[in-house]
């Protein structure tokens, strides 16, 4: 049992760091991407490919995986960027959709659903870490750093050009600067990150398949955003203290096995729902707030009639 | 140094919204923009910052074409505009959109921009809000927060859409005092207003609008007492 409850923990931290990339993406920026767990992904199988080759180095799979998952960012970014918000959304998922099929088909390289076994104990400062204590700590390590940074990101002129095109694109344009280089950027940043949380599941679990990267997983990482608190740095621990923690507790109830997993699933949409019908629509932190000062202040003012004309 | 618009036609659809519109706006001089509701002052904003493209027509800032470019470049080259519903980033606090539109790239210090947002936020007496929200402000700080971010863009054209209606007696002072001083220090201001006072008080030029065209330019006095705009905006008859 308290293998078990480790275990979640670590778990939880990884899905922080996976859901902080997402947290750039979406919470600062408001670009709604359903490809985040490409990202996840392409962090894993480059860990489980390149891990055996260079002698479990965390520092060589984060780089090559931060690289590699952010040339493919770029390929989103430029190939579903021209087009609205709403169908960014669309094309990212088809993106998402897309990859999966590549991590499932290209069975040669990725070994499909049955998946990579062998994966090495990771190596940081030519010290192994071959405990999943040691591993643990080392996660919790990187997730506190990931949202130590990302919470000085926010702070800082990138992310006031993030909240900017979050909040209002055209008003942005007429501040003399460019929505859709902030996106690109915050869709880059955010695929890094996220790759990062690929590189140590892959270490920690050992064993990686194509199936813990589809479109389920990007689904699990938007919840966690969205319940974590959208756009909040801390966000992405709460949210993932909740949807990777909690919600898997529903598996001591006594139901049968065939049920948990969409059940879950279920959970997550509902999840989702909830968070955003409470702040009314989702690329705002703040709607809540905004909301209640409305509702003090009488209508938004700004939509008000003219005053009248003063005649002169 | 002047904002020339030439011969501006705008349409939407079958709606023509701009006839053959021209104007210009010197430095250091107050230039309003009046009309009854739905005439185009808002259109030719919208063309002047690149928001609407123009079937034809060109706008100038100091010779430089500002038609066919972006709406980014055209705040780059130093037009600074306002927003009729003002288009505040309601979910940033007031300090840090104010910040942001001081910054022209992600590499301005930090610190520069603070010192400039505190600065205009002063002056406008936004200091002990500059932590809140802008979602979060009374429709007059709303407005000055507006104005706070064409001031921390140092911009050599102001275009102000009717910024001073529905403020309170001391937000139109300040905002009057804040459009002199940038009429002192030789800005384009280009205003719409259907507040004929201020209009009476700031204008140095007044251009009136009806319906897409541009049919009377002159001074307040001239403009005010010409017969076409007091049977077609005052629905006068004598
Ligand atoms: N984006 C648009 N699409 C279609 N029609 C538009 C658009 N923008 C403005 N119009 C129309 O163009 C005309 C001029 O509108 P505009 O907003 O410029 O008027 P205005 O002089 O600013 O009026 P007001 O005093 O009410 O602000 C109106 O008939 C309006 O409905
Ligand atoms: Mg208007």
């Amino acid at each position: 049992m308290l293998e078990y409850l480790a275990t979640v923990g670590t778990l939880t931290g990884i899905f922080a760091i996976a859901a902080a990339g997402l947290n750039i993406t979406l919470g600062y920026a408001g670009v709604f991407s359903a490809a985040q767990a490409v990202f996840v992904g392409i962090g894993a199988y480059v860990t489980a490919l390149l891990g055996p080759q260079v002698g479990g180095s965390l520092i060589i799979c984060a780089v090559a995986a931060a690289g590699c998952s952010v040339a493919v960012a770029m390929v989103l970014a430029l190939t579903s960027l021209r087009v609205s918000d709403e169908y960014f959304m669309v094309a990212s998922l088809a993106f998402q959709i897309m990859v999966s099929t590549v991590f499932t088909g290209w069975y040669s390289v990725t070994k499909g659903t049955d998946g990579i076994s062998g994966i090495p104990y990771p190596r940081l400062l030519g010290t192994e870490l071959s405990t999943p204590e040691t591993q643990s700590r080392l996660i919790w390590v990187v997730a506190a750093l990931v949202v130590a940074l990302t919470a000085v990101l926010r702070r800082g002129s990138v992310g006031r050009l993030f909240l900017a095109i979050r909040e209002d694109p055209v008003a942005t344009q007429t501040l003399g600067r460019s929505p859709t280089l902030g996106k690109y950027v915050a869709i880059v940043l955010g695929a890094a990150v996220s790759s990062l949380g690929g590189v140590l599941y892959a270490f920690y679990i050992g064993f990686i398949n194509s199936a813990a990267f589809d479109y389920s997983l990007s689904i699990q990482l938007t919840a966690i955003v969205i319940v974590g608190g959208i756009g909040w740095s801390l966000g992405p621990v709460v949210g993932s203290a909740i949807v990777v923690a909690a919600v898997p507790l529903i598996s001591l109830l006594d139901l049968p096995s065939t049920t948990v997993g969409p059940l879950e699933q279920l959970i997550y949409g509902a999840l989702i729902i909830a968070a955003v019908g409470v702040r009314g629509y989702i690329p705002s932190a703040v709607v809540l707030r905004e909301r209640w000062a409305a509702r003090a202040g009488g209508a938004r003012p700004w939509r008000r009639a003219h005053g009248p004309v003063v005649k002169p | 140094m002047s904002l020339e618009i030439n011969g501006v036609r705008a349409a939407f659809g079958g709606l023509v919204a701009l006839d053959d519109v021209s104007l210009t706006a010197e430095p250091g001089a107050v230039t309003a923009l009046i009309g009854p509701n739905g005439a185009g002052k808002t259109t030719l904003f919208n063309v002047i910052s690149g928001l609407v493209p123009p079937e034809r027509g060109s706008a100038r800032l100091d010779g430089t074409e500002l038609i066919g470019r972006s709406a980014r470049q055209v705040a780059r080259l130093g037009v600074a505009r306002s927003f009729q519903e003002l288009r505040l980033f309601g979910g940033v606090s007031v300090q840090e959109q104010t910040m942001f539109a001081a910054e022209r790239s992600v590499l301005t210090r930090s610190r520069e921009s603070r010192a400039r947002a505190t600065e205009i936020l002063d002056r406008l007496g936004l200091s002990a809000a500059r932590r809140s929200l802008a979602a979060d402000l009374g429709y007059g700080q709303q407005k000055a927060v507006s104005i706070a971010r064409m001031l921390a863009m140092n911009g050599r054209a102001w275009l102000l859409d009717e910024q001073a209606a529905g403020l309170a007696p001391r937000e139109y002072e300040l905002f009057c005092e804040v459009v002199a001083e940038a009429k002192d220090r030789g800005l384009i201001i280009l205003l719409i207003e259907h507040n004929l006072r201020l209009v009476k008080d700031l204008a140095d030029v007044v251009v009136f609008l009806d319906r897409g065209r541009e049919l009377v330019t002159g001074t307040a006095h001239e403009v005010f007492s010409n017969e076409l705009v007091r049977s077609l905006y005052f629905g006068e008859r004598d």
